[in-house]
């Protein structure tokens, strides 16, 4: 939250505007009332002439112009405050996340992507109306109060006594109804997903002729979430008739109370009346609080969770590689521990020399993904030294074939330029023939123009991997590092992967790949396996 | 189902009380300070007195009447909504509307659903209170002196009619840039995040980061203009409820000063009218939600204005005894697309025999399950079961002989005993676990927490692809169909279960007919292999 409000002070035109604007609109409300008061008064009382009248009535009208202004500015900047916040914070996190990489961030990517999507929209509440909402609640009634404490100290003390009332009981409401709605919630998330899951499952619904059934599901589902929600509901809401009652009660007290003292002559009629119009002003700012409970909750929560990820750590500075150190990819005695414990690497030894391909093997857990997060400096080691042709790594002087790899929406051309976005036609062709991806684009109607990922063309595996290949043909990397790239291939697909990878490496890179299946493990100039023990047997096994 | 009409019209006339009771709380009080200013004897307020209790305590009833009232009639119109919607899209899914099988379009039809269920009542309710209001103390007012009544009425018009539209302006004009470039900033942010290493390691993570950042910021300019234009409204309902303040004020003097009505009602006829402004503030985001909602109906209205594909037969042949399915010629498409995915396409799959159809992605193996399904029909030649045309059978009847298994196996929500009932809802216990059973997934379900009762899904055991596949075969077993269609059935299954998998349906198959759609070889099942490419089948 604290740095939220640091953002916010940032912007102090646009937060004056926001926290000030209502403090203006309250006091032109009361001017107002002054106004109307003093005027009913000259025309019921004094029976006073038009003339006499118009003073007062240009004064209402002309606190209402205030007033108005006010309302309006206060909406205009609150709303503008929110906005640039927002955008200010979403620019801070991208940048964030960039910097970090994938694995400092401690969340998973599609929680990363919520968080700069949903998150940073859920601050909007908290500056749009909370922060406006509580500048008001904080200094309007307060000023109402030390008014009417001039002039009427016993309706003073009634007010003094009954305002807090309002906003305690509706943050205990808030947070009772908070649980009640959650299990609500369930109720309607259970609707919500049955609805969804007949729609998916539209084709097997008709393949069993159970089409109509689910339409009564549905009904019965909807129904029954009617009568338990109205059950819960029934007594929720008797927590809005204690809120009314609060707020209106606590008007008609002080309208009797003023009302009797008038009548025993103890106050005169211009101040019962004053105080009468000014109740409502003062009630309102403390219910209109009451009402952002919610937001403003929400926004905490969202800004718990950008606080986490803005809190991600940077990569550190590489040490110098250790003079001597041979060309291509060496690691020498890397050591790594997950902060939370599970796998690492004890002292990792490896070197991968130019135009050699080398599989890494071993069970599952043994560190061969966290290896490579480190070898692309996703992850900083503890110790040791990881070196590219006797510099330390950067994750881009290498190509990277993960088991998956990301499509991004667009062409097929787009996503193959993102390696080397200056590429000319003969590159280009080059890399599609090496790496397999003609054949690929030859069957498709708009060849390279065919829009693919979300909402395009979906890939097959061994179509993506051949798509990884070739931005790796196109970017002319350092070095190559490849995640299981044939995992989930028909063997058809799997030879043309793994001729394009051979390939690579006859281009003179030093290739390292994590292997399950023969053919990629068969095909390696040399083959080493991660131990469980977390030590690399150095360059044990020899490929048959 | 129940009609939602009551609640909602019991909803509005708690909210007008509501408000009228703030107005009648307003107008005793000021009338009681008015009359003891006059220092009558004690007994002549007393009346006012309560009238003042009797209002303060009224308008927490009333609210909470309106509250309950309108959730109920949101949730009978939400009922309604969702089973008329589900009714209508029946005979379009999967075949019109491919896309609501999964992802985007079905996002988007379930927010659109959402946006749509609370929307009567957000709107009507504040609307009908409103017009019930202006009626109210506008006549009331009226009575008392003419001028007043048209004082009242203009202010409250004005509330009403322009501030409104102006909101409602505002968000057909500024809503759809503003949807469009959220949902922009939401791929961007998904991408920047899933793609991430791919990003880092082409050295694209830069520029996709400022991409980010200048969507952003056309988002908080596009944001600032919105909020100035609410603004605006916000400040012009103030004014309109001050020109009211005033003009009641002004006209209630000269009222008096004629001897219209006593002198000492005067604060109330002002206060009344002021009080009354209380039920016109929600209208200028009933705008708003006026254009958000038309947006969604929209929308919504296309997805069931879709032809559908199928049309039923006026005259329905009955069932033929024997299911050798055919393809003949036939050209089968989907409605709106261009072209014909099955182009003068030849298959039969004869009683008893199997059959292996490869093609590469998107070259219409589904269409061929689809068409023998009668989820759509084809524009030239034929599709026949049991030498039937069977765009002359019933869908429902035609689809009696066949099961399918979905590339994308559904688990629904709902418990296994509910998902497998899909197949069959007389089934008995005996039936499920022998259909567990054959699909290799009774071991599993017995060491569920619930066994057969165990929810499933999000909240639930959330079953493994294999799993929800094999949960699919349990159900395709308990139809105990002559025909399977299986599509793509080892679909994101690794090397050993697929084996497993792939030994276990070539049992349960033995002596029925099969269409396998598989791009992928099916290996030890020996099958003749047919390859559909460029909208014809070829035997390979």
């Amino acid at each position: 939250m604290r740095a939220l409000l640091r953002e916010a002070l940032g912007r102090p035109a646009l937060l004056a505007l926001a926290l000030g604007s209502p403090l203006a609109a309250g006091a032109g409300a009361v001017v107002r009332a002054w106004f109307l008061a003093r005027g009913i008064q000259a025309a019921f009382l004094e029976a006073a002439p038009p003339a006499d009248l118009l003073p007062y009535a240009v004064g209402a009208a002309g606190s209402t112009a205030v007033l108005a202004l006010a309302r309006g500015l206060a909406t205009a900047g609150g709303g503008a405050l929110a906005a640039e916040v927002k955008a200010a914070v979403r620019q801070r996190l991208a940048a964030r996340v960039a910097a970090a990489g994938p694995e400092r961030l401690g969340e998973p990517p599609a929680r990363v992507a919520m968080a700069l999507s949903d998150a940073v929209e859920g601050l909007d509440g908290f500056f749009r109306g909370y922060l406006p909402a509580l500048a008001e609640a904080a200094a309007v009634p307060l000023g109402i109060l030390v008014l009417v404490a001039g002039f009427e100290p016993l309706s003073a003390l009634v007010l003094l006594v009954t305002a807090p009332l309002i906003p305690l009981f509706m943050v205990l409401i808030g947070r009772w109804a908070e649980g009640v709605t959650a299990r609500q919630w369930r109720a309607l998330f259970a609707l919500g997903a049955y609805f969804a899951d007949a729609l998916k499952g539209m084709a097997t619904l008709r393949v069993f002729g159970a089409e109509g059934r689910a339409r009564k599901t549905l009904e019965r589902l909807a129904e029954d979430h009617r009568l338990a929600t109205l059950r819960v509901l029934r007594v929720a809401f008797l927590s809005a008739l204690v809120l009314e009652l609060l707020a209106t009660l606590s008007t008609a007290i002080v309208a009797v109370e003023v009302g009797l003292r008038l009548l025993a002559g103890r106050l005169g009629y211009l101040e019962a009346f004053f105080v009468l119009l000014l109740a409502p002003e003062y009630f309102g700012p403390l219910r209109a609080l009451g009402a952002q409970f919610h937001p403003a909750r929400s926004a905490q929560d969202a800004a718990a969770t950008l606080a986490r990820l803005n809190a991600a750590p940077l990569p550190r500075p590489a040490p110098a590689c250790p003079p001597g150190t041979p060309p291509g990819l060496v690691l020498q005695g890397v050591r790594f521990r997950y902060p939370r414990g599970g796998g690492g690497l004890e002292g990792a030894d490896l070197a991968v020399g130019p135009g050699e391909l080398v599989t890494l093997v071993g069970p599952s857990g043994a560190g061969k993904s966290t290896l490579f997060k480190l070898v692309l400096g996703f992850l900083d080691p503890d110790a040791g030294t990881i070196c590219l042709n006797r510099r330390p790594v950067r994750p881009d002087r290498f190509a990277y074939l993960p088991q998956t790899p990301f499509l991004f929406p667009g062409t097929l051309r787009e996503n193959l330029l993102l390696a080397s976005p200056q590429a000319d036609r003969a590159a280009l062709r080059r890399a599609l023939e090496r790496s397999g991806l003609d054949e690929v684009v030859a069957r498709l109607p708009s060849g390279l123009e065919t829009p693919v990922g979300e909402g395009g063309l979906g890939l097959s595996a061994g179509e993506r991997q051949r798509l990884a290949l070739a931005r790796a043909f196109l970017k002319r990397p350092e070095a190559v590092l490849l995640d299981e790239p044939t995992a989930h291939l028909d063997e058809e697909s799997e030879a043309r992967v793994l001729a394009g990878i051979l390939a690579l490496r006859d281009e003179g890179v030093p290739v390292l790949a994590i292997a399950h299946r023969p053919a990629l493990i068969g095909a390696a100039d040399r083959v080493v396996r991660l131990e469980r023990g977390r030590r690399l047997a150095g360059e044990a096994e020899r490929a048959v | 189902m129940r009609s939602s009409a009551g609640p909602l019209l019991g909803a509005v006339l708690a909210s007008a009380l509501t408000v009228l009771a703030g107005v009648g709380l307003m107008a005793t009080a000021s009338t009681l300070l008015a009359t003891a200013a006059l220092h009558p004897p004690l007994y002549r307020l007393m009346l006012l007195v309560t009238g003042v209790r009797f209002f303060g305590t009224s308008r927490g009833f009333f609210r909470y009447l309106e509250r309950l009232l309108a959730h109920d009639a949101t949730f009978r119109y939400l009922a309604r909504l969702r089973t008329r919607l589900f009714a209508a899209l029946i005979p379009r899914v999967p075949a019109a509307a491919r896309g609501l099988a999964s992802g985007r379009l079905q996002e988007r039809l379930i927010g659109d659903v959402g946006r749509l269920e609370s929307v009567p009542v957000r709107l009507l309710v504040p609307l009908g209170a409103a017009l019930a209001v202006l009626a109210a103390v506008g006549l009331g007012l009226g009575r008392l002196h003419p001028g007043l009544g048209a004082v009242f009425g203009l202010g409250f018009l004005v509330a009403t009619v322009p501030i409104p539209a102006l909101g409602y302006l505002t968000a057909v004009r500024l809503g759809p840039r503003r949807g469009a470039l959220s949902e922009e900033l939401r791929q961007a942010a998904g991408e920047l995040a899933e793609g991430l290493p791919e990003l880092l390691v082409y050295g694209e993570a830069g520029g996709r980061v400022r991409a980010l950042g200048e969507l952003a910021r056309r988002q908080a300019r596009l944001e600032r203009q919105e909020a100035a234009l609410f603004a605006l409204g916000e400040a012009l309902l103030e004014l309109a409820a001050g020109a009211v303040l005033v003009g009641l004020f002004w006209i209630g003097a000269e009222a008096i000063r004629q001897g219209d009505f006593p002198a000492r009602w005067l604060p109330a006829v002002v206060l009344s009218g002021f009080a009354a402004f209380e039920a016109a503030r929600p209208l200028p985001q009933a705008g708003v939600l006026l254009a958000e909602a038309g947006a969604a109906w929209r929308r919504i209205g296309t997805l069931i204005a879709l032809p559908d594909p199928a049309p039923e037969p006026a005259r329905p042949r009955s069932r033929p005894r024997r299911h050798d399915l055919e393809l003949r010629g036939a050209w089968v498409g989907y409605p709106g697309a261009s072209e014909a995915v099955l182009r003068g396409a030849d298959l039969a799959l004869p009683e008893r025999r199997q059959l292996w159809l490869a093609g590469p992605s998107g070259s219409g193996k589904s269409t061929v399950a689809w068409t023998w399904l009668r989820f759509l029909l084809p524009q030239r030649g034929e599709a026949r079961l049991g030498g039937s045309p069977i765009a002359a059978l019933e869908g429902t009847e035609a689809r009696r002989a066949l099961v399918y298994l979905d590339p994308h196996p559904v688990v629904f929500f709902g418990t296994v005993r509910e998902n497998l009932r899909v197949a069959d809802p007389e089934a008995d216990e005996e039936a499920l676990w022998r259909a567990l059973e054959a699909a290799l997934l009774a071991e599993r379900v017995r060491r569920l927490p619930a066994g057969l009762d165990t929810p499933l899904g999000p909240g639930g055991v959330v079953l493994s692809g294999g799993e929800a596949r094999r949960l699919a075969i349990a159900r395709a077993v308990l139809k105990n169909a002559p025909v399977w269609l299986l599509d793509e059935p080892t679909e994101g299954l690794d090397g050993s279960t697929e084996r497993a998998l792939l030994r276990r349906l070539a049992e349960l198959l033995r002596g029925r007919s099969a269409l396998w759609i598989s791009h992928r070889p099916l290996p030890g099942l020996g099958l003749p292999r047919y390859r559909l490419e460029g909208g014809r089948v070829r035997r390979a």
